[in-house]
């Protein structure tokens, strides 16, 4: 039968996306290898939604480190013929998957997916593998590329446009630190004072080691389903409504060959989130973004809207962002306590507000949360903003 | 294209100060991001100068210099690279 609308003047119907079923590992360090982790996450997300492997039509899988992850990953799980595809995008790794299972069941092509994101990290900091035809290694001697060197320069800039003190950076670190303390999946659960957070080792100016995240291993899985499939299994009770879906990668800006510019990568993903759901920063109930640094939090609050430009540090004084705040951020712990194993991040974070949504989460649950946003960052650049809904 | 020739001189937009890096790199350094004169960024370490934030303020002048890469890689020997260094004689408007 043909379709009934016009391809000029109406769009055809698209269902609505839903999480159905949605889990992650504690984040830590562990024996298993990357496709155990990953098998340990699909099969904690089919049993939140009392679903198995014959029930999945397509699987996305996120992994930076290794290739082949997501068949090898159906090897422990059931060789079931799927189509599989691998995604690799930075920290955006694990939300680019999960995107492209919503974009799946968008098109019409499938009612069920799984989104696998998951990672094994060495402990300590990222070292860039040499590409082989660098004359001489940059690193040192044509300024620094570390991921601390890089959000340190995106704080300072702040710091330049807006005065912001390094007390203030550091009271993300110190509020995140006390939220992972009631999540039991957090990799460390310990409070972390200001005057401890200062104290720690200096490893860029002005991010110390307390105020940067930690390199765990990781995995979480997330069951994608259109709405009828999850109507006829019973699933919407506790879904949680995709109401959009956001990926940009870094338009041109006058400094980002030399300096990483996550701001204006951030502010567009943002912005298509918010149009595509259709609301605004001030109806969100809670928030998990890319605190990959304390410093990036600070500009994250304003990249999204969470409060005008130039007046992140003054939200951190507030107390707003914090559990029983107005808009409590990182309830999780986020990627400073809770872990930030790449590729499993973006669904972590998923995780996390499908949990509130549902009323689940415990000793951090934030109170009548109906509304919460994700967002990553990677740099390159990429950035995922998912805005879900409470059913 | 066309040759462009780029002033020497120029203020300190932003920096951090590395006292962690890869395995091997002399720490502590600065990372600055230089804005020079009549436009163009480049990135570079600011030598000559205590890596030290009260000895730093944005907007600083600041001067490129071409010196030995031995003094911030162990594998430098043979090469030149730029740097940054204060720039104390500069005028600017």
């Amino acid at each position: 039968m043909w379709p009934t609308f016009s391809f000029l003047t109406e769009k055809p119907f698209m269902t609505d996306v839903y999480v159905v079923g949605i889990d992650m590992i504690r984040f830590g360090r562990y024996e298993q290898t990357v496709v155990q982790l990953a098998a340990q996450a699909a099969l904690l997300a089919f049993d939140d939604c009392r679903i198995g492997i014959h029930d999945v039509q397509a699987l996305y899988s996120g992994n930076i480190g290794e290739t082949m992850t997501g068949q090898r990953t159906l090897q422990l799980i059931g060789q079931t013929g799927i189509p599989v595809v691998n995604c690799s995008n930075a920290c955006a790794t694990g939300a680019t998957a999960f995107r492209e299972g919503w974009i799946a069941i968008k098109a019409g092509l499938y009612d069920v997916v799984l989104c696998i994101g998951v990672e094994k990290m060495a402990a300590g900091m990222i070292v860039k593998k040499k590409t082989g035809n660098e004359p001489l290694p940059p690193e040192g001697l044509i300024g620094s590329e570390t991921m601390p060197a890089v959000f340190s320069m995106v704080g300072l800039e702040h710091t330049r446009q807006y005065g912001t003190t390094l007390e203030q950076f550091a009271r993300v670190s110190v509020k995140n630190h006390h939220h992972s303390t009631f999540n039991p999946k957090s990799m460390y659960r310990k409070e972390t004072p200001l005057e401890e957070v200062l104290g720690s080792e200096m490893i860029a100016y002005p991010n110390t080691k307390l105020m940067c995240s930690v390199n765990v291993d990781g995995a979480a899985a997330a069951v994608l389903m259109s709405e009828e499939a999850a109507r006829k299994r019973g699933l919407l009770g506790r879904a949680a409504r995709i109401r959009a879906s956001a990926l940009a990668s870094d338009a041109w800006s006058p400094r980002n060959q030399v300096m990483q510019d996550v701001n204006t990568v951030s502010r567009q993903a943002a912005q298509s989130a918010f149009e595509m759901a259709g609301l605004g920063p001030d109806e969100l109930d809670l928030v998990e973004l890319h605190d990959c640094f304390a410093t990036a939090e600070i500009l994250h609050y304003e990249n999204l809207g969470l409060c005008a430009d130039g007046d992140g540090g003054r939200l951190i004084d507030s107390g707003d962002t914090a559990l029983g705040g107005r808009i409590p951020v990182n309830v999780s712990g986020g990627l400073l306590s809770k872990g930030h194993p790449l590729g499993a991040t973006g669904i972590a974070n998923i995780y996390e507000i499908t949990t509130h949504l549902r009323g689940e989460a415990g000793a951090r649950q934030v109170d009548g949360a109906r509304i919460g946003l994700t967002h990553v960052v990677g740099l390159g650049s990429a950035c995922a903003v998912h805005i879900l809904e409470k059913t | 294209m066309h040759a462009m020739q780029l002033s020497e001189r120029g203020r300190l937009y932003n920096y951090t100060i590395v006292y962690r890096s890869y395995p091997g790199i002399t720490v502590p350094f600065i990372s600055a991001i230089v804005d020079l004169d009549g436009g163009g960024t480049v990135k570079g370490n600011l030598i000559d100068v205590e890596p030290d934030p009260a000895r730093l303020s944005f907007d600083m002048p600041v001067r490129m210099v071409f010196r030995g890469a031995e003094i911030a890689s162990a594998e430098g020997s043979g090469h030149v690279a730029h740097f940054f260094v204060p720039d104390g004689e500069a005028v600017h408007d």
